[in-house]
């Protein structure tokens, strides 16, 4: 029982840590970051490249390799994640206007997810990596180190400044600019966070159990924004909820006689969840300012 | 920043390019060459089930036109991948019968794809053989769809009988995965086979294509207290229950696979020494008994150095049956083939000796093999 409850958790934590990047995206932008997945499955190869390919022969891939990819894959999502922003959302930002201010940033959110994976089908082939599953980390390693980062994400969000310039950008851009906040500089920081979010959960959800693929990226990705949403997207304590949810939920049916309708009996619930509250969990029911 | 003209015109000259094989193939189908199709899964999950078929091919079709192709006409195979996806099946078998005019479809390597696409084969009335897909509905009231394999009936059945009277096993756990009709029938013969020689199934769990994490179903397989666990899985899912298998403290309780588990992802580091001293059920081991398959294990040690799995062996035997079976017809014609193909009788392939029975399928002892210091050894032959 304790074994199915941390295995649970670490389920869950895993899938929050992704739904962060998402939510706090939105948070600050109003913009569903569809290449999130994209980031998270490139920060999976390159975590996995530098502990397969390089490592091997050098330090070991043992438990230290693991740790010297993880940071690789973290540099990797961050650089990655800030390049996309500058070259695919930032000048549509400054250049759309009305209704297409919404709009042609998440078309493009889509065309960069469609591209990456292209791309990585290009360069790494679609027939799925694994690591040594030997490397695995236990599961309560997993709730551990998915907590600690957490914790430090809330400290960062609400005691540093650069957390309360992000809340600010999230109420109100056009006042927080007037207040001294450069905009620009705190939605870069917030695609840096999410993207470095992105890599741990990668790398932790590579290890312990699935493939890497140039698919990944939408089959987390996908649970993680549904764990976004449903917690209340732009909120992260909400996203932080919504992945544990998704990760209890899953692993309670896989232990009922319906296991094999699996997905389809975790996304009914979670529909009902969003039908009672529209909003999400933690969401804020505000009629928002556009 | 080029013109739209200029990119229009690259546009056209570049799909020009693209449909020239389909020229080529179509003139020279007729006259100088056998065009034959080929639907495998080449890429993605398991796509070493396809890529291993392809390799036997492979073999099989240089040596046939080393030694002067067919008839002094050239033999050429098309080769389409399916992903192992139903849909991607079905539509890739159209395009090598439409397009290609193909004589005759090899594959694919797994039972859900081949099962979608024979629909199409019979439908156009141009035979398809697989060599591995070995669910019973594969060629079950079909006309023109054969497989140079064993069923799963059989293949069930002697799993069942070397776990009850070999393993000497009482309770046996089954884990499978849903919506795959390999696995769903594997798991079906087995169990009624089990019960019937007076074993018990103490638990059954079922998991999705896409699972990650397979502790739950394990764990709980731990609680029933079996004394084998029959695993009907291709080798992604090996990668997933072998390593879960030690972490929830199952070692002393060995798993019993069936030939998807025969494929480099249950080779891998980690995984193979997870599952140390299991079992699994195959078409064919390259250390086996049969004499035959010595110059293919040869040849394909040298070229991929390593040894040949079932479904190089399955691949290889394909096409030399199809080559066979175009010898013995009476016209170069996908009906002619055909009536050829179910003809076939004592047909000698490295595979074994068969003939092609009434059902379409071929009958052949079932090998067991062993996961022994990290590689696969022959351990015994079941006749059921």
């Amino acid at each position: 029982m304790l074994a199915w409850l941390l295995n649970a958790f670490a389920q869950g934590c895993m899938i929050a840590l992704i739904a962060l990047g998402y939510t706090m995206v939105y948070g600050v932008l109003r913009l569903i970051n569809f290449a999130h997945s994209e980031v998270l499955m490139m920060s999976g190869y390159a975590a996995f490249l530098v502990n397969d390919r390089l490592l091997g022969g050098f330090v070991g891939s043992g438990t230290r390799g693991v740790v010297i990819s993880t940071l690789v894959a973290i540099v990797a999502a961050v650089a990655l994640g800030v390049t996309i922003e500058a070259v695919a959302y930032r000048p549509l930002r400054a250049r759309a206007r009305g209704a297409t201010a919404r709009i042609a940033p998440l078309v493009t959110a889509i065309g960069v997810s469609m591209l990456l994976q292209s791309v990585a089908q290009l360069a790494f082939t679609a027939t799925p990596q694994r690591f040594d599953p030997r490397l695995a980390p236990p599961a309560w390693f997993v709730i551990v180190a998915a907590g600690v980062v957490m914790g430090a994400l809330y400290a960062l969000v609400n005691l540093t400044w650069m957390g309360k310039a992000m809340r600010a950008v999230a109420v109100n851009a056009e006042a927080a600019r007037l207040m001294g906040i450069k905009p620009a500089r705190v939605i870069v920081f917030t695609f840096a966070v999410g993207s470095a979010l992105a890599a741990i959960g990668a790398v932790l959800y590579a290890t312990t159990q699935a493939s890497i693929e140039p698919t990944m990226g939408s089959a987390i990705g996908t649970l993680a924004f549904v764990a976004a949403v449903v917690g209340g997207i732009g909120s992260v304590p909400g996203a932080m909820l919504g992945g544990v949810l998704i990760g209890f939920l899953g692993e309670l049916v896989k232990s009922t006689a319906f296991s094999g309708m699996k997905d389809a009996i975790v996304f009914v619930l979670l529909v009902i969840v969003l039908l009672v509250r529209p909003a999400g969990l933690l969401g804020s029911a505000r009629a928002e300012k556009v | 920043m080029i013109s739209r003209r200029r990119f229009l015109g690259g546009v056209a000259v570049g799909s020009a390019f693209a449909s020239a094989p389909w020229l080529v193939g179509c003139k020279k189908g007729g006259s100088g060459e056998i065009v034959l199709g080929a639907i495998l899964g080449l890429s993605g999950q398991d796509s070493s089930l396809g890529v291993e078929t392809k390799e036997g091919m492979e073999i099989a079709l240089e040596e046939l036109n080393a030694a002067g192709g067919f008839k002094g006409k050239k033999i050429r195979v098309l080769y389409e991948d399916t992903r192992l996806d139903p849909n991607l099946a079905s539509e890739k078998i159209q395009k090598l019968i439409d397009r290609d005019r193909v004589l005759c479809v090899m594959g694919d390597a797994a039972s859900t794809p081949t099962l979608s696409a024979a629909a199409y084969a019979e439908k156009a009335k141009v035979p398809l053989i697989s060599g591995s897909a070995t669910n019973v509905e594969v060629t079950k009231n079909k006309k023109y769809v054969f497989r140079i394999c064993f069923t799963d009936d059989k293949q069930g059945s002697a799993a069942a009988k070397f776990a009850r009277d070999e393993l000497k096993a009482n309770k046996a756990a089954i884990i499978y995965v849903t919506g795959n009709k390999y696995s769903e029938g594997l798991q079906a013969i087995f169990t009624r086979d089990f019960e019937k020689l007076g074993g018990k199934i103490v638990a059954k769990e079922t998991f999705q294509a896409e699972e990650t994490n397979v502790l739950t179903f394990l764990s709980k397989i731990k609680d029933a207290g079996p004394d084998i666990i029959f695993a009907p899985v291709y080798p992604s899912d090996v990668a997933k229950i072998g390593p879960t298998k030690l972490k929830v403290g199952l070692e002393s309780v060995p798993l019993l696979g069936t030939d998807g588990w025969d494929g480099p992802a249950t080779r891998a580091k980690g995984v193979i020494e997870s599952i140390e001293g299991c079992y699994f059920t195959d078409l064919f081991a390259a250390e086996g008994p049969n004499p035959r398959a010595k110059p293919f294990v040869e040849k394909y040690q040298k070229l991929h150095s390593k040894l040949p799995s079932s479904l190089a062996a399955g691949g290889y035997d394909v096409l030399k049956m199809v080559i066979d079976a175009l010898g013995r017809a009476k016209a170069e014609t996908p009906d002619a083939i055909r009536d050829a193909i179910e003809a076939t009788k004592g047909f000698a392939g490295v595979t074994g000796t068969f003939d092609i029975d009434a059902e379409h399928n071929a009958q052949k002892p079932v090998t067991v093999m062993k996961i022994t210091g990290g590689d696969f050894k022959y351990h015994t032959q079941i006749s059921v």
